[in-house]
Parts: C-alpha cells; structure tokens; sequence
C-alpha cells in the first residue's frame, strides 16, 4: 500500500501554492470585491498557464488524462487562500462530467476548449437558482433529475445574486427552452461527478479549515488577557487542538478519497461522502473556534479572518450539506448489510 | 498513491485467514480471570506461539517473525476480524516487549522477551498511581539503589491485568530529591517477589483484572533497569507513544461496532434521524481507519511523523459515540443485549459502552492528549505550572 503523494503531485501543488500566494493576498482579494466581475484575470491566466484545466481532461481530447488525486492538493490550496474563483467545478467537476457523459461529439466540441483554457466551464449539481462564476464561464453543466445537461451560456439568462461572501459570484441561470443538450452518459457517470464533487469540495474545505485554525494559533501566541498570551489558558488550547484533530483527521480520508475516486475503486463514491463530511466537521468546529477565539476583532470587517469565515459557511452548503450528506451515507451503510 | 494491498501483502493475509479459520477457537472463552478460562486463554497463547503467529512483527530469535509494520496491522485486522480473543500478555506485546527491544540491553532481550510470547510471564503497566494519573511527573513510588538491589516502596493503581500479571514495568522515583519527571526510572519488577501485594480493584462496569499493586521493601536487581537510572522518563514516553498508536486492529473493531449499530438500527426500525447518525459515524470510522493506515505508513517508511495525540483523543470520542448511538437505538434493551463485542468477557453494549469511557481516560487522558496536540504541534505555551 502506498499512501503518500507523488512527486509530481506535490511540486505541481507547490506551484500552484506560490502562484496563488502572490496573486490571491488578503488585500487583492478586498479589492476585488468591489470589481464588476470579482474576479482576476491574472490568477486565470495563471490556472491556465499551469495547465490546471487540461489535468481531468482525456488525453484524446487534447488533456493529460490524470485523476482527482493529481489535483487533491491544489484544491488544498484554493481554499487555503480563499480563491474567488469557481476552480472546482472548472478544473474537475466540468471536465469529468463532460468526459464521463458526454457524446464523442460533445467532448470533442467541448473537452479541447477546456484543456487549453480558451473554454471555461462551471457546474451546478443542485439547481439553477445559485450557480456560481456564470459569468465568466462559457459554458454550464447542470443535472436535471438524473440527467446532466451542457448549454452555452452566451444563450442564457444570467442574473447576478446578492451573496453574504463578497467574494462569490452567484448566479440565477435561465436557460432557454432547448438550449441544452442531455449528455448521453449521464445514467453511468452522474454518480461519478457526485463523487468528485463530494471529494474535491473537501479537499477545498480542508484548505480552507487549516487556515482558519493556523491563522488563529498565531493569533492566540501574541493577544494577551489577564497578563497571559490567551494561547497559555486550557480553554483556548483545548479548542485549538479539538479542531487541529478534526482536520487531520479528516485529511486522511480526504487524501484516501482524491485516490479512491481517482482509481474508480468500488468504494469511490462512500470514500468520497466520508470526505465530504468528516471535512465538514472539521470545517465547522474550525470556523467556530476561529471567530470565538478571535473574539471582537475577528468580527470587525476590517480583520481578513471573515474572508474565510464567510468562505467555509457558504461551502459547507453549497455541494451537499452535513444533514443530505450523512443521510446518503447512512443508507450507504444500511444498504452494505 | 495506490491504497490497495501488494500481492505478497494479499497472500500474507490469506495464510492468517486460513490459519485463523483452522486453529482459531471456536466460540467464546471463559474469562482470563476465572481458572478454566484463565487455562483455555493460554492454551490458544500456546497454539500461537508454536504456530510463530504470538507476534509476528517480533524479531526471529525471540519467537516472531520480523515481518514489517503493513503485515503487522494485516495481523491485527484479521485477528480482530476473527474475533478472537483478548490477548492474555496484551500489554506485555503492545507496550512493555516493544519498550525492551527499544531500550534494553541484549541480555535484558533475551532474558524477557520469550516469556512474553510464551506466556510464562503475564506483564503489566505500573505507571499510575493514587496521586499520579494522567500526570506521570507525580511517581511517588521510591527505588533506593542499595549496592546491586533496588529497594522499591509505594503503591501502583488501576493496574490492567494486574490481577493475573507476573511482571511489571514501572516507573519509579530513584531520585528522593527529584522533582517531576527528572530522577524517574523504568524497572521491571518480578511481582512474585516478596513485600509485593495485589489486590483486585474493581471496574465500573463489572470486568475484572484491575488491581492495586503496593510494594515494601521489595527488592529488584539493578540490572532490571531499562535504560539509564534518572531516564525512566524518556523510556516509558516509547510506552506511551506506542499506548496512544492504533496498533492491535482498533480500526477493525471500531468498524464492527459500526456494523453492530447499522444492525441495531436496522432491526429496530431505522428512523431518519438514526439513519443521518449512523452516517455521521460511519464517515468518522472511516477517517480512523485511513488514520491507521497513514500511521503505518509512517512506520513503514522511518519517517515517524507523530500522530499518536490525535489518533488517542479522537480514536476513542469516535468509538464512544458509536456505542452511545448503538444505546440510543437499542433503547431499554441495550442494557441485555449480550451478544456484542469482540471480548469474551465483555459482552453487552453497556459494557463496550463503558469500556470506550474508560478508553478516554487511559493511557494519557483526553485533555492531556489536548495539551499536547496544542504544546508540541501548535507551539503553544505550556501551561503554567505550580
């Protein structure tokens, strides 16, 4: 058995980290909020120039032909620096459904465009009402009952949703009576974006949480109360370590997940849930203790801490939440019997 | 990354099972601590021993089989797959054999390990102590070296096994003027030796092998030191290290305490709310399982980065919740439900209940297993101490 990353794997995420450390800081992000699109186009560029795109999609069809493993720890990363843009369902959600279900015809059309980053696509599993980076994205995928579809959005309505993280952009989709194309895979590979979906999104959420939880231990080494660094009181160690547990804890399975779902293994989709929630978890018990230990100046706009705080809550909805999540593993388990 | 068994890692697993199918008891054993079960326990030790399945991963000159850290936890998944029963020197394989070869002299290897595997002698942990729990620096119990003897006094508390043990490896104050974990020592102590006295101590929920252990007087040869005098510290932290590790298949009986509930749940009507429970767990039983094979890893490939706290504190929140779920479904039948459990002398749920209970206290408390995930990974400041 061998569980660790591989080489590549790591430099292509070490990249990736220094790329994003650069274009994505605190103050780059707060001035992008109040940009039109929200979003910058040197971070896209540099996605594209890395090849991120091109990572899931087919070697026929102009890609590299790898896994979700491959980008489990750029995934880490994105939600380590609070990248705005919609990364999960442009790099691996987008192009595995379209490579999964998609006509010979649809992935030729579609699946180049992406893997050279001239095609940008975005994802919506769970309805129209909030999807997100419509507006700089080309295309959509989007599930109906058990079909997935693909449509233009040049064609669409898109309108702009008011969102509590100022960095999202979400939007209302109305796609026009026969716009769309079913892809014809859909019955076999639904399951299987599902599963990307659940692993990658925690991926992110594990990111997103170390964050929150590395940015608040050097917190509590400097704030002092009482003549002590607040660091040295049980109460707030105790917290800091609960959370630290979660997220390492949830990181091996997250890890075994990107692999599993990776490898088509039978158990994919269960690994995938099991990421999914046990990040959830973790998200949810470090985004708690971050503000909390924060305190007051973690709640005032001007401290960056909200970046992730706003962040983690809306990704903890937005790609199956902990009560749709457990309720499938649940019967998962039952099923198993 | 590639999270599938090797081939020859697959046949390993394959020669157990069939091994274990063959030889392994078939039904329940007496307790370990009545006479007829004490002697059915060492007759299957015995048929493990011949067999060189006592402890495989053990070196070959003493009765193993040097095999490495995956087969070692194959061993320990298939033998907790299985079933079968509690390991009667448990603590003399996991901690006190382990903490010998790590430290000890070669003689002290040749003259402790085999009783181990064979049974002969039964070991047991004494660190606790009345005053001395979760905080290992208070050790009163006193070791006045006289010449080539220790002379050792005190009283040792909530001794597993300590009504069966033999032998104990024990820290002890060789340092009257010492404070903390300084001028501490790790000694093997024969407890057949004269001043010593056990005597049973009871558990909450009913399982026998607690004791007291109260030494005066007792003498032990110098030469049963492990390590250096004053070192005992930094030898029993290996003890420790290896209490806290998922070693000895808990991931395999965590996952069937999971499919205990999911039957339970299923039996007894699967509500929405316990079937959104079970998932929850299942999701955390399954991240303990990754976290044994991540730690195996780890050993496998030298690199010793230290999972042990967080594997320790949540291992067991993990497995605790199972059981209080399991409690919550069975309702008022949990409490004579009797064929549960991989323990032959602990069946019912309450008792695997409590037993997970306990598991939050031993081998280094929660809240202990806290401070040093918040001390020694996140760089916080020790707390302050008087």
């Amino acid at each position: 058995m061998k569980i660790a990353f591989e080489p590549e794997q790591q430099a292509l995420a070490a990249g990736f980290e220094r790329a994003v450390g650069a274009l994505a800081k605190p103050e780059a992000l707060r001035a992008l909020w109040d940009d039109e699109t929200g979003r910058s186009p040197k971070l896209w560029e540099a996605v594209v120039g890395m090849g991120l795109p091109a990572i899931l999609v087919p070697e026929d069809c102009g890609g590299f032909g790898g896994g979700l493993v491959d980008l489990a720890l750029v995934l880490e990363s994105v939600g380590r620096h609070a990248v705005p843009d919609a990364l999960l369902e442009a790099l691996v959600t987008g192009p595995v459904a379209l490579a999964r279900a998609g006509s010979p015809e649809q992935r030729e059309r579609w699946l180049s465009g992406i893997a050279d980053g001239s095609q940008r696509v975005t994802v919506a599993l769970r309805g129209l009402a909030s999807v997100p980076d419509a507006h700089v994205s080309d295309l959509l995928v989007y599930r109906q009952g058990d079909d997935l579809l693909v449509v233009d959005l040049e064609g669409c309505t898109v309108t702009r949703q008011t969102v509590m993280d100022p960095s999202r952009r979400q939007f209302a989709v109305e796609v026009p009576e026969g716009a769309a194309e079913v892809l014809p895979g859909s019955a076999g590979a639904l399951d299987i974006v599902l599963a990307h979906e659940a692993a990658g999104s925690a991926s992110v959420l594990i990111g997103l949480s170390q964050r929150m939880i590395d940015d608040t231990v050097a917190y509590a080494k400097v704030r002092e109360q009482f003549g002590r660094v607040i660091g040295s009181f049980q109460a707030v160690k105790h917290q800091l370590a609960d959370a630290t547990a979660r997220i390492q804890m949830a990181s091996f399975q997250v890890h075994a997940a990107a692999a599993k779902v990776a490898g088509d293994a039978d158990d994919a989709r269960f690994a995938a849930l099991a990421a999914r929630q046990v990040a959830l978890d973790a998200a949810f018990e470090a985004n708690r203790a971050a503000l909390q230990l924060h305190g007051g100046i973690g709640f005032t706009w001007e401290h960056d801490l909200q970046i992730w705080l706003k962040r983690g809550k809306a990704l903890e909805q937005a790609h199956g939440n902990r009560g749709e999540i457990a309720d499938e593993i649940g019967a998962a388990v039952l099923a198993r019997l | 990354m590639d999270l599938t068994f090797t081939p020859e890692q697959q046949t390993f697993r394959r020669e157990l099972q069939e091994w274990f199918t063959e030889h392994g008891p078939k039904g329940r054993l007496d307790s370990p601590y009545s006479e007829p079960g004490y002697s059915q326990h060492l007759e299957w030790e015995h048929a493990l021993h011949e067999a060189g399945w006592a402890a495989p991963s053990w070196p070959s000159e003493v009765g193993g089989q040097g095999v490495d850290a995956w087969a070692e936890l194959i061993y320990d998944e298939e033998y907790a797959r299985f079933r079968l029963p509690e390991r009667l020197n448990k603590m003399g394989l996991i901690h006190g054999g382990p903490t010998v070869m790590a430290h000890g002299t070669e003689q002290q290897k040749s003259e402790w390990l085999p009783g181990i595997l064979t049974c002969e002698d039964i070991w047991c942990q004494g660190f606790s102590e009345p005053g001395a729990g979760s905080d290992l620096a208070a050790v009163r119990t006193t070791g006045r070296i006289k010449g080539d003897a220790m002379i050792v006094d005190g009283q040792k508390i909530w001794t597993s096994q300590g009504i069966i043990a033999t032998t104990m490896f024990a820290l002890v104050r060789t340092d009257p003027e010492s404070r903390g974990h300084r001028g501490l020592t790790f000694v093997i102590i024969d407890l057949r030796s004269p001043g010593v006295e056990i005597r049973p101590l009871g558990q909450l929920h009913g399982n026998p092998g607690f004791a007291e252990v109260f030494f005066s007087g007792v003498e032990v040869p110098v030469a049963n030191v492990i390590g250096e005098v004053g070192d005992g510290w930094h030898v029993a932290s290996t003890s420790l290290a290896l209490e806290r590790g998922t070693a000895r298949g808990s991931h395999t009986r965590m996952e069937q305490a999971l499919v205990d509930l999911a039957r339970d749940t299923a039996a007894t009507g699967a509500s929405g709310a316990s079937v959104r429970r079970l998932g929850e767990l299942a999701a955390w039983v399954a991240a303990y399982e990754q976290a044994a094979y991540a730690s195996t890893h780890e050993i496998a490939t030298g690199r010793g980065k230290d999972y042990a706290s967080v594997i320790k504190m949540l291992g067991t929140q993990i497995l605790t919740a199972v059981h209080e779920e399991n409690l919550e479904v069975l309702g008022a039948d949990a409490e004579v439900m009797a064929d549960h459990g991989p323990n032959a002398e602990m069946y019912g749920m309450r008792r695997n209940y409590w037993h997970g209970r306990g598991a939050e206290i031993y081998a280094g408390s929660n809240e202990i297993q806290r401070n040093i995930i918040a001390e020694r990974q996140l760089g916080l400041p020790k707390e302050p101490r008087g």
